[in-house]
């Protein structure tokens, strides 16, 4: 689905201020996949994914959208592609701008030059997929609270319906009970709508629970594209680069340093639960 | 130590909206506020804990009920000055919150409106930003600035009115990890250091542990009230007002479903791992 070869991108080049964003990027995700792309600020992940909807042109190397080189081709493909991946940016609610919700959600699909009534439908359906009312619909986007504008602005994003759906830390700045949902409502998506979906976020344990792979980004270059599993597998790599990796895998890492022999590979309660009673009956039986 | 917040039975309401009735956010608050303490504040959004925080210095005003502030009353209109000078508030979105184009600048700024004269202005710039570690920024423009950086500028603004209680309403959650840590360590030395009261809101359980005294709200009433570990015990309830438990906490607390006798309140790595070392008691090794 998304491809990218010798993928580089300098700002400012030529300049005294001349800094590498990205460096030699070689990826590739397949159709209706789930990633989690992480990194701390800084690592690039921003600007890799500016590229995947033809935002900023590489400096160096290749962009493949479902095959197609996108900086060969022409700039109608290129429009296309913006139709085709759609990005959720941080902080979306700020970009609201419409005077009604249904008019802000529909601004993408009018776009597409889409007939009245299949953007109706789009709008519909994009409403059901982040759980908005549709009393809401004819209300001020700025009237909403936080949470509602947020789902707005990704359901307006969601009425493309993209063929790859980015977001960029969806759930920044919410509650618990809000990130909880705005991720559910994703993950909903995602399986109904077999779209690939990549989800940028600095929490590794959103990231854990929803992906099922993972792209690690440092210094600007890829360092990780691998399952959630074999990722966490390099828990202290992940450590090293300064990542947070989740308590309960602190844990499990030095549980096997002292001996013990359980999975490094734990990141959920669950899991860990689950290993410790397997040694705890081993134990139990040895005793027996 | 000396109490210096004191809130008993404080009823608030927010004003009705045309053709819709009043919209109740807090419910019969009683809370203590000592001096020195580091208290966080967690509760889902809507649970009324900023509500609370404006009514510490006088944005606020209660319908019932009563807050008293280094023994002003809060609601008193001629004391709001005296209040606000004693308890700074810093918030969430730090781009809100920055004035000036040098960091100084922006610093100095409550100061120049309080009339402080000048040298002991700049001794006082000086000494915020030294405390919040900013010094080498202080000539920099404060939108080149990370997000952690640009909260501890908006605090070292508060911290330059040298007051007592600093309140903070969710000062972290537009950082990054490495922001809010930054940000944390901070406010840490801030209160074991010069001994500011410091009062958090968070949704960030690695925050609130890190804390003295930890209050849950809830539906606008105060609903746990205790030290970390105290509050931490209680599961069960925090997952009934969705909040987030330490993943160590959480462990605990699963294992416990199954008949292990451990501990709830674990609430770092190194805790957990003297806990489960002691039931394992090297079993596998």
């Amino acid at each position: 689905m998304i491809k990218t070869e010798n993928l580089s991108h300098l700002y400012s080049e030529g300049t005294p201020f001349q800094t590498t964003a990205i460096e030699d990027i070689n990826i590739h995700i397949p159709k209706g996949d789930y990633v989690g792309v992480i990194g701390h600020t800084g690592s690039g992940k921003s600007t890799l994914i500016a590229h995947f909807n033809a935002i900023l042109k590489p400096t160096s190397g290749k962009i493949f959208i479902d095959g197609q080189d996108l900086w060969s081709a022409d700039k109608k493909t290129r429009i296309q592609t913006r139709f085709d991946v759609g990005l959720v940016f941080q902080y979306p609610e700020h970009q609201l701008f419409e005077e009604t919700v249904y008019k802000d959600i529909s601004f993408g699909p009018k776009n597409m030059g889409l007939p009245e009534y299949e953007i109706h439908k789009r709008v519909d359906k994009a409403l059901d997929f982040v759980g908005l009312d549709r009393a809401l619909l004819d209300k001020s986007p700025f009237d909403l609270s936080g949470g509602q504008k947020r789902r707005v602005a990704i359901a307006g994003v969601m009425a493309l319906e993209p063929k790859v759906l980015i977001l960029d830390e969806p759930a920044a700045g919410l509650d618990p009970r809000g990130r909880d949902e705005i991720l559910s409502r994703i993950r909903d998506y995602h399986r109904e709508t077999k779209s690939t979906v990549l989800l940028v976020s600095h929490s590794m344990e959103d990231v854990s629970r929803n992906a099922n792979s993972i792209l690690v980004m440092n210094k600007g270059r890829c360092v990780m594209h691998d399952s959630v599993p074999a990722v966490f597998e390099r828990a202290e790599d992940l450590v090293g680069m300064g990542l947070d990796v989740p308590k309960i895998t602190r844990v499990f890492i030095s549980l096997r340093e002292k001996g013990y022999p359980v999975s490094p590979n734990v990141y959920t309660v669950e899991q860990g639960k689950d290993e410790l009673m397997k040694l705890l009956r081993k134990g139990g039986e040895a005793n027996d | 130590m000396p109490k210096i917040i004191s809130i008993s039975k404080l009823n608030y309401a927010y004003p009705a909206e045309e053709g819709k009735a009043p919209h109740p956010a807090l419910h019969d608050v009683s809370l203590e506020i000592e001096e020195g303490e580091f208290i966080a504040i967690l509760g889902h959004n809507g649970c009324g804990k900023s509500t609370l925080a404006k009514h510490l210095n006088g944005i606020l005003k209660a319908d019932s009920g009563e807050v008293t502030v280094f023994g002003m009353n809060a609601a008193d209109e001629e004391k709001v000055l005296e209040i606000r000078k004693n308890v700074g508030m810093v918030f969430q979105n730090p781009d809100n919150q920055i004035i000036a184009t040098v960091v100084d600048e922006d610093v100095a700024f409550a100061l120049e409106n309080l009339g402080v004269p000048y040298p002991e202005m700049v001794e006082r710039v000086n000494e915020a930003l030294e405390w919040v570690g900013m010094t080498a920024y202080r000539r920099h423009a404060p939108h080149m600035l990370s997000g952690g950086q640009k909260q501890r500028i908006a605090i070292a603004g508060i911290l330059a009115m040298k007051p007592k209680c600093i309140v903070l309403d969710e000062p972290t959650a537009m950082l990054d990890p490495q922001g809010r840590k930054e940000v944390m360590k901070t406010l840490l030395r801030l209160n074991r250091e010069i001994g500011v009261t410091v009062i958090l809101i968070t949704h960030y359980m690695d925050e609130a542990v890190q804390a003295d005294r930890v209050v849950v709200m809830g539906e606008g009433e105060v609903v746990l009230d205790g030290t970390p570990k105290e509050v931490f015990q209680n599961v069960g309830l925090l997952h009934s007002l969705s909040l987030d438990v330490p993943q160590t906490a959480e462990l605990m607390y699963a294992l416990r479903q199954e008949d292990i006798k451990v501990p709830i309140a674990v609430l770092s790595v190194e805790e957990c791992l003297d806990e489960l070392e002691k039931q394992l008691g090297g079993i596998g090794k």
